[in-house]
């Protein structure tokens, strides 16, 4: 072949379909795997029996360890109960020796801070809800409240605002 | 073995546990719930077990009948049979002491006193509830609402099924019954409905009805004469705050309860203290057992379809026997009278009041009309505020009868509320804050519950333990000493 037709076979002609090379894939970002979307997987999540059943047992097991830190006397009494039977002991033992545990660390506190403002709230009268309700005293209200105190109209149950807005001075 | 004890939590873990583990196992996990069921039962009195196991058999087997009985006749008198078998224990348990004593004064009073034979009858907890529960079941499949069960499996569990065994809510049999037909499912709704009402019922009955019974109703209804009529007043508004709290919650839980264990409940209260009538606060109140005597009493006993007459009759007979079910007393009875006597007369006078169409009507009559239109649908909202303020005080009166360990504490307690003039004693700020608050409540949105549940729909087991944890820890904080029993159990 001469050089003209070998030239013009390289480089002008196209070629034949078994020298093409397969087309390359196009400039498009890989293929991710399909995700469904976002709500929908929610609400299978929601649906889970099996996963929703491990969820509340797990529910469950944490408020229990969190009531026996918190209401370590309660397991307490309950074992006392159990303790009339002779098979019982061992657990009073325990649960005895776990009560005095938690509350060297403070953990009962919670419930004494939460039970003291509910006992204050019983024994608080109208004269501590007026004390209360108005602010507690200014200064120049002193003498009036020492007044009234004197006269036994006012109790001054409630402690901290009320305690020291009664405070009497001469 | 009560809702708001240790006992019962561990109880329930272990039950949560193995009945979701035999999910794929319907046949077993009906079982396990009616052995743990029976178990539950057993706590009280084990002897009853029997009785319970009786009443299931005696149930299943009039169904069994029904499904071969072909002839109209011979269906309706297994039917009449199964209702007088399930009266009959009712009967012989729960009022067998009050009838003979009825008889015993009867005679006495007119001359013929004789010594009557004594039997000193326990009451089986619950019995109330379960004989209706059997009394549905045989109805319902009487009616074709529900085929007649082949397993004795469904109807035992039906029956015993430990959340609404001992003080209900009634469950109808057509509602239950097909639920046990699917496998069961636990989606994040029902987990965050059924904490939510947990905690809900453990509140109300342990703090507010708790409180409410030891430091203000049982003193006073123990003695309505020491007290002034303001203390009597606060004490009968407490008593139903506290009657309402103590059930209600009492049944949040066994709702909440049915839940996590994959099975729905009908509401059973939905605040009834706002309602503007009678006819309303049935439809709100104990929604079970009205709906109930409505379906199985007034309705066959010819409802509103025979006149007027007789429609006062068939609500004054449901209401008195919906009075005697709570109880073998006369103070039951007249409890059940006043209900159904302020139905009637509501009815007398619903049927002369113009309806809101009718008033609306005379806008049409030129500015006059437009007027008296306008002040009437402005007055029928004070209307209604006065309209629900005299219910409840209709509600509260018949309280004093549901209360009252007779009739002369009852009337003690009335002539006690004309007396103005003694100290007041009992009001104080805790527990006119916790009654008014309690009441105030009643008037929040209804959906509230669903509302706030739905924050814990997507919530993990530690939000979920941690609000459950620290929830039943500060109702136990808020809570007095010791765990009184429900007032229901004793119905």
């Amino acid at each position: 072949m001469s050089f003209a037709l070998e030239y013009r076979k390289k480089h002008l002609l196209a070629p034949k379909k078994s020298e093409v090379p397969p087309p390359k894939a196009e400039a498009t970002p890989k293929r991710r795997a399909r995700k469904a979307p976002a709500k929908r997987v929610v609400a299978e999540r929601r649906e889970d029996t099996t996963a929703n059943r491990a969820t509340v047992l797990g529910a469950l097991l944490l408020a229990a360890a969190i009531l026996a830190v918190f209401n370590s006397e309660g397991l307490r009494l309950v074992a006392g109960d159990i303790a009339e039977r002779e098979a019982g002991r061992p657990v009073l033992v325990v649960s005895e020796a776990w009560d005095d545990a938690m509350d060297r660390i403070g953990a009962k506190a919670l419930m004494a801070s939460v039970r003291q403002v509910v006992e204050e709230a019983r024994e608080a009268s109208w004269a501590d809800v007026a004390i209360f309700a108005g602010g507690g005293a200014r200064q120049g209200d002193r003498r009036t409240i020492a007044a009234d105190v004197a006269r036994g109209d006012i109790t001054g149950s409630l402690p901290h605002r009320a305690r020291h807005a009664i405070e009497v001075r001469d | 073995m009560l809702f708001p004890t240790l006992s019962f939590g561990i109880f329930f873990l272990g039950v949560f546990a193995a009945a979701w583990e035999l999910r794929k196992w319907p046949e077993a996990r009906k079982a396990f719930l009616v052995g743990v069921s029976y178990i539950f039962y057993a706590c009280w009195d084990w002897r009853f077990t029997v009785l319970l196991a009786a009443s299931s058999l005696i149930n299943y087997t009039a169904g069994r009948l029904l499904a071969v009985t072909e002839s109209e006749s011979g269906r309706r008198q297994l039917v009449a049979i199964a209702v007088v078998l399930n009266l009959g224990i009712l009967a012989v348990f729960k009022y067998f002491g009050f009838f003979m004593e009825s008889l015993s004064e009867l005679l006495t009073h007119v001359g013929l006193a004789r010594d009557l034979p004594f039997l000193e009858i326990l009451l089986p907890i619950g019995i109330s509830f379960f004989t209706f529960h059997g009394i549905s079941y045989v109805v319902d499949v009487y009616r074709g609402k529900i085929p007649a069960e082949e397993s004795p499996l469904d109807v035992c569990l039906y029956i015993s099924f430990f959340p609404q065994l001992v003080a209900g809510p009634i469950i109808r049999a057509a509602d239950f019954l097909p639920q046990l037909k699917t496998e069961p499912k636990l989606d994040r709704v029902m987990v965050a409905n059924g904490i939510v009402l947990i905690l809900l019922g453990l509140f109300k009955k342990m703090v507010i009805a708790n409180y409410l019974a030891n430091e203000l109703v049982d003193g006073v209804f123990f003695d309505p004469s020491a007290y002034s009529g303001p203390d009597l007043l606060l004490a009968l508004y407490g008593y139903a705050v506290q009657i309402y709290c103590d059930f209600s919650g009492y049944t949040d839980i066994a709702i909440g309860v049915a839940l996590l264990l994959g099975y729905h409940f009908k509401p059973n209260f939905m605040q009834p203290y706002r309602a503007a009538s009678l006819r309303e606060f049935w439809q709100r109140w104990h929604i079970s057992l009205s709906s109930w005597l409505r379906d199985y009493l007034y309705k066959p006993l010819g409802g509103n379809r025979h006149g007027t007459a007789l429609t006062y009759r068939n609500l004054l007979i449901t209401m008195l026997l919906g009075g005697l079910w709570h109880g073998a007393a006369l103070t039951f009875i007249v409890w059940g009278a006043i209900h159904g006597t302020a139905l009637v007369i509501e009815r007398m006078i619903l049927a002369f009041k113009p309806a809101p169409a009718q008033v609306l009507q005379l806008a049409g009559y030129g500015p006059v009309g437009r007027v008296l239109a306008f002040g009437t649908m402005g007055g029928q909202a004070f209307g209604k505020a006065f309209s629900v303020f005299v219910t409840f005080n209709i509600v509260c009166l018949a309280w004093i009868f549901f209360r009252s360990e007779s009739m002369a504490y009852a009337f003690d307690y009335l002539r006690g509320l004309t007396d103005w003039s003694g100290p007041v004693e009992r009001a104080t700020p805790f527990l006119v804050a916790l009654i008014f608050v309690s009441l105030a409540a009643h008037f929040v949105s209804e959906d509230l519950v669903e509302r706030v549940s739905a924050k814990l729909h997507d919530s993990g087991a530690l939000t979920l333990g941690a609000v459950l944890g620290f929830g039943i820890l500060f109702i136990w904080a808020m809570a007095p000493e010791g765990v009184a029993p429900f007032i229901y159990f004793q119905f």
